[in-house]
């Protein structure tokens, strides 16, 4: 289980997440909903170690960055908001050094970058910088990159900008794959219908705090609006 | 349709905006001016620094008198002095200072610009009389000895210099005519025609220069007056950035600027082959420095001028200073390798400690420039004992570079545990 437990940060000592407190089960998509500025990818940050929390902990089945962060790090993927590339690798090449740091052998990446790269329609760009690729490409790369170390958590940020609608569709069919392997997801996206429709649960974070989370029917029962849609539920909230 | 100006105070704005534009050379030009000036200063002011060039000068200057006399007066030095001043010549640099962000708002006024683009002719005019003067000052020892006659190197001096100044002008048509063989071809005619001047061929030297005025003449009048060529420009000032920051790099740590990444898969393959199952890092760091122009050009660039300065400077204690120094400037360049502002924030979430990548690529690098140092210093100096010596000690600044400077600078690197600047 990935936890969160009184964890308050920012950058350069401002707090601008406070006292949040929650988790993500295996198996489970957690949608993180929030308006601009509300604190969702300070909050991935945090959990992934690029900042350090001024409170709190966040832990991996029991176990934080600190105790031990090979352990921490390698049940951990990351779909940034934008794309993120090495310049002087290929596509093929990020995956190559992607398992080379995940301790993957040869073979799974073989077998995994290769039906990876065939779901994205990418086998003909294995030789290809990411300077050559349009932004949707570069999206592509990331998430190939990450899905290929199979981790058991992922925190996706805003993962759908810039896919054209197959890869959108691509990418919700994978997280659902995954989601049945296992794999807990933590997912930040201000597109409301798809979190409706594919996450288990919701955090309604607003000036850096969590309003309301649970289930879609316990918070219309916590709201007192039985038949709202997430949409409409998010702007009773926020206005 | 064009927009009018319509009161007093469109006027304005539209003579402002002129002005501006008038003035926005100068701005950039003086900016970019004081940046070097500043990192000059910055660098002279580092420890050490001044003692440093001091010695290379000193030793440079008894290199250079040893050589001058170790000449024998049949030697062909007019052939080499034609290629230097052909080849500093020829490839002149045209400096605009355009950016990016210039095609977004300067193209769309192109047809204003004129005033923007004759300032930074008359500036290279200048640049490169200045430049060029100081190239014939320093070879001034050798064309007394070729010349002989005072008038005739007053003449030279002055031909050069009034040539370099219309060339300037060239380098600006050049850029739109972007055959790489025209530049070659001007190179053979500005060598053939320096070379019969002074060898003083009178006939060569006047069948030559026709020829030469004639390619001139054809390179002016293929040239289109529009488009100018922004991107290619945009390039190229990028290009001399990263030249003079990689230079700068040497000696102090600058911000990172965008750099040039080739595929160079001929290098890369070579690397696939010698490849076992390397640690991340090492993966990483092989690629960024086969790849990346501020990385492999430096080294080779230091290996080239290192060698060729042995080689024409048999001073013992030139080439031992020289063997020391380039080998101090490599294992400072590749340090720079690990500075984590240059990739994405991937690299901070590897379960990888970042340490070990860099020992693999400084120990092969710093290993191969010292072995062929030591060779060539050896066969300058036809005793196997200096190479030798000069190869002992290569090992022991390798070994002192690898057990105690590389851990120590990774260790001040290291950033708290995870950490990674927003």
């Amino acid at each position: 289980m990935l936890s969160v437990r009184n964890l308050t940060g920012g950058y350069s000592n401002i707090p601008l997440i406070h006292q949040l407190n929650f988790h993500v089960n295996p198996s489970e998509m957690v949608g993180l909903i929030g308006l601009n500025g509300a604190g969702k990818s300070t909050t991935i940050k945090h959990i992934l170690g690029l900042l350090q929390p001024l409170e709190g902990t966040i832990t991996i089945h029991g176990k934080t960055l600190e105790e031990d962060p090979s352990f921490f790090r390698k049940r951990l993927g990351y779909i940034p908001e934008s794309p993120q590339f090495y310049e002087e690798l290929t596509l093929w090449e990020h995956l190559a050094l992607t398992a080379h740091a995940y301790d993957l052998t040869d073979e799974q990446l073989q077998e995994r970058g290769e039906v990876l790269l065939k779901l994205f329609h990418m086998e003909k760009r294995r030789d290809w910088f990411p300077q050559m690729m349009s932004k949707g490409m570069q999206q592509k790369l990331m998430m190939i990159t990450t899905f290929l170390i199979e981790p058991d958590f992922l925190l996706i940020d805003e993962p759908f900008m810039g896919l054209d609608p197959l890869a959108m569709q691509q990418l919700l069919q994978l997280l659902e794959h995954r989601k049945k392997r296992g794999t807990g997801i933590l997912l930040s996206t201000h597109i409301l219908e798809i979190a409706e429709k594919y996450c288990d649960r919701f955090l309604f974070l607003h000036h850096g705090k969590i309003l309301i989370q649970g289930s879609l029917d316990e918070i219309r029962t916590q709201l007192n609006q039985p038949n709202s849609s997430l949409e409409a539920l998010f702007l009773a909230i926020t206005q | 349709m064009a927009y009018a100006p319509r009161s007093d105070k469109d006027r304005g704005f539209h003579a402002n905006q002129m002005k501006t534009v008038d003035h926005l050379f100068q701005e950039r030009r003086n900016h970019s001016w004081i940046q070097a000036l500043r990192i000059m200063r910055l660098i002279s002011s580092s420890s050490g620094f001044p003692i440093l060039v001091g010695l290379l000068l000193i030793l440079l200057y008894a290199g250079y008198r040893q050589l001058f006399q170790l000449l024998h007066p049949s030697f062909p030095i007019n052939p080499i002095l034609a290629g230097c001043i052909a080849w500093s010549i020829t490839f002149s640099f045209f400096r605009t200072w355009l950016q990016k962000p210039d095609l977004l708002f300067l193209l769309p006024m192109e047809h204003k610009l004129k005033p923007y683009f004759q300032a930074s002719l008359r500036y290279n005019r200048l640049f490169h009389g200045f430049r060029i003067s100081l190239i014939l000052i320093l070879l001034y020892p050798f064309l007394v000895r070729s010349l002989t006659n005072s008038l005739m190197i007053l003449l030279f001096f002055l031909l050069i210099m009034g040539y370099q100044m219309i060339y300037t002008r060239i380098c600006w048509d050049l850029l739109t005519v972007e055959h790489k063989w025209i530049q070659w071809g001007l190179f053979c005619f500005h060598f053939l025609c320096i070379d019969a001047l002074l060898e003083q061929w009178w006939i060569l030297f006047a069948f030559s220069s026709v020829m030469l005025l004639v390619l001139l003449l054809w390179i002016r009048r293929s040239t289109p007056f529009y488009p100018w060529p922004w991107t290619l420009m945009i390039h190229l000032e990028q290009k001399r950035v990263s030249f003079y920051n990689s230079m700068a790099s040497w000696f102090m740590e600058l911000p990172r600027k965008k750099s040039v990444i080739k595929q160079r898969k001929v290098l890369v393959n070579l690397l696939r082959r010698f490849e076992r199952r390397p640690s991340v890092f090492s993966y990483l760091y092989w690629r960024r420095f086969l790849r990346d122009d501020e990385y492999l050009y430096p080294y080779l660039r230091l290996f080239i001028f290192s060698s060729v300065l042995m080689v024409f400077l048999p001073n013992p204690y030139l080439m031992l200073f020289l063997y020391i120094f380039s080998l101090i400037l490599t294992a400072i360049h590749l340090s720079t390798l690990t500075n984590r502002d240059q990739y994405p924030l991937w690299i901070a979430l590897y379960p990888k400690p970042t340490e070990s990548g860099l020992t693999q690529i400084s120990l092969t690098l710093l290993g191969l420039q010292s072995v062929f140092l030591s060779v060539i210093a050896g066969f300058v100096h036809s005793k196997w004992w200096f190479g030798g010596g000069l190869f002992l000690l290569g090992g022991l600044f390798i070994a002192t570079y690898h057990w105690f400077y590389l851990p120590h600078s990774q260790q001040q690197k290291k950033k708290p545990t995870g950490f990674y600047p927003p």
